[in-house]
């Protein structure tokens, strides 16, 4: 199958910091592929690339199309409501009226969002704002979705909600690049790529890389 | 325990560059424009003379005018006609008139502060000779209103335009929105005119209400109207494109409010004449009070609603209030290019 995001021996410098070295990675149609690394491993530079929102400093990146994005703070405008923040990323991403009321529609039927749709978004709990900026983030119905931490500082009924949305999105072909500290959330992955100080420690299959949570610190220390 | 949090506290100030800015900056230029560069004291004015009788002895008094320090004769006038025509620029304060063997003295007193002073200084050096009839240009009941209309319009606009709307851009950086709306395709550009055009909608309420605060209290805008709208409109676009400068290259939204109010309200209303006399600064100061946008819209501001001049009379504020806006907006457009926060 064709990658529908190809890095190849991408580099990152801040100042005399190395904060992604030589790294090469694939990305196929509904494959979930897990970023894990220690904190300052580059992840989140890595991320930040792949979205065009910094430039490498050596190696290539292509992106198939323009990637849905997620950060871990909250991407919506809290002074909105949830209805009022989709219209508004809807008309941004270019979809029509109708096909944004069409995905709105949509996306308040699967996340049951009735009683919350008029609120304004600073009043939904973490676990809400989260499931609402994905779905935001998949508006476009993009082939590459990037996600940086999305479940930091969620519970663990919402953490599921999330993990399940994202499997939805991964179903229907959609490619997923999740960085997360979780190490249980590593095996809800297809594939893991783990980084340390830059560079690309081990990847592979999660099954192949670790037993259990505890044999993947192992490539931390 | 107190050991330790003072310690904190020394280390929070010392890597806080915003902290350091209030806690050493601003004091020590505070303290500068309080006590060297500003004054409530004239001391300079620049008059013109007109000798209608082509008299020796007016000749004579217009020397020994011109040797007193406080004052510079900068021009003559021609007729009658042309007096008004002096006062077009708001650069002549006076003019000096001899006819008929007496002597009248014509102000501007568009600005009332200035008037009283300068009335004052010229009744001392002229009239132990002979007692001189003054007539009030443009404020001709002197009314109090006029002095601080053009700074507290000023004021407004800095609030409204840079400060609000700079907050607002900047949160969207510090709320994580920013990155998700690079990543949507919207241009930097659309992104600014976007969130400026409502706080422009705002703009146009507040001269609407300055207009008709205006006529409550008689203070008659004799210029020509759309002149002075577009006089407004392009300040308050200054404005917003300085508030936006600052808000592109911050990161937090309290740094964009400190910052406006020291870089942009500070100097603005210390040193755009509104409340001191540009005429009592010198050097650096001066420099940079012409500079300053505030200092351009109320100098035009008092030409065009006071006096009723004319565009072209106040074309070099015009150009400075459009350059400004659009060096500033250049800048912001790279600052938003440049600056992704983490």
């Amino acid at each position: 199958m064709n990658p529908i995001v190809k890095a190849e021996h991408v580099s990152k410098h801040f100042g005399c910091i190395k904060a992604v070295d030589d790294l090469s990675l694939t990305l196929a149609p509904g494959e979930i592929l897990g970023l894990l690394g220690a904190n300052g491993a580059g992840k989140t530079t890595l991320i930040r690339m792949l979205c065009g929102l910094i430039r490498q400093d050596a190696g290539s990146i292509w992106v198939d199309g323009r990637p849905g994005y997620m950060c871990q703070s909250f991407s919506l405008i809290e002074e909105l409501t949830v209805s009022e923040n989709i219209r508004y990323y809807g008309a941004l991403y270019g979809l029509g009226k109708d096909e944004v009321r069409e995905r709105g529609a949509q996306i308040e039927d699967s996340l049951r969002l009735g009683p919350y749709r008029d609120r304004q978004v600073r009043h939904l709990s973490s676990g809400w704002r989260q499931a609402i900026s994905l779905s935001i983030a998949v508006l476009p119905r993009p082939k590459v979705l990037i996600l940086d931490e999305p479940t930091s500082g969620l519970d663990a009924m919402s953490r599921r909600r999330l993990w399940d949305m994202i499997q939805d999105s991964a179903s229907a072909g959609t490619g997923v690049i999740i960085s997360t500290h979780y190490l249980d959330e590593a095996f809800y992955c297809s594939s893991l790529a783990i980084m340390k100080s830059g560079r690309l420690a081990a990847s592979g299959h999660p099954g192949d890389l670790a037993g259990s949570e505890s044999d993947l610190l192992n490539f931390f220390e | 325990m107190l050991k330790a949090v003072i310690i904190k506290e020394i280390r929070h100030i010392i890597r806080d560059k915003v902290s350091c800015m209030i806690l050493f900056l601003m004091p020590v230029f505070t303290l500068i424009l309080l006590t060297y560069a500003l004054s409530f004291e004239v001391n300079h004015y620049n008059i013109k003379v007109f000798n209608a009788d082509n008299s020796t002895e007016a000749e004579e008094l217009f020397v020994r005018l011109d040797s007193y320090p406080k004052i510079q004769i900068t021009g003559r006038v021609g007729s009658v006609g042309e007096i008004e025509e002096a006062f077009a620029t708001g650069t002549t304060r006076a003019v000096l008139m001899y006819r008929n063997g007496s002597m009248s003295l014509f102000i501007d007193s568009s600005n009332p502060l200035m008037t009283r002073s300068i009335e004052t200084t010229m009744r001392r050096i002229l009239e132990p000779s002979e007692s001189i009839p003054i007539r009030y240009l443009y404020n001709q009941s002197l009314k109090k209103e006029y002095m601080p209309l053009p700074g507290l319009v000023m004021i407004i606009f800095i609030l409204v335009s840079s400060i609000v709307l700079g907050i607002s851009i900047n949160r969207e950086k510090s709320q994580g929105s920013y990155k998700l709306l690079r990543l949507t395709g919207v241009a930097n550009h659309h992104l600014i005119f976007g969130k400026a055009i409502p706080y422009l909608v705002i703009t146009l309420f507040h001269i609407l209400v300055i207009y008709l605060v205006c006529l409550y209290f008689g203070v008659a805008i004799v210029g020509n109207l759309f002149t002075f709208f577009f006089l407004c409109l392009l300040y308050s676009g200054c404005c917003m494109s300085l508030g936006i400068l600052i808000a592109s290259w911050l990161d937090r939204p309290i740094d964009v409010l400190i910052l406006c109010w020291i870089v942009l309200f500070v100097p603005n209303v210390f040193l755009s004449g509104f409340i001191f006399s540009n005429s009592s600064m010198n050097g650096v100061i001066k420099f940079v009070s012409d500079a300053l946008p505030g200092t351009a819209f109320v100098s035009a501001f008092r030409n065009i609603a006071f006096k009723g001049t004319s565009f072209a009379d106040n074309l070099p504020y015009f150009l400075l209030l459009g350059g400004e806006l659009l060096g500033a907006g250049l800048l912001s457009l790279l600052g938003l290019k440049r600056r992704i926060p983490r």
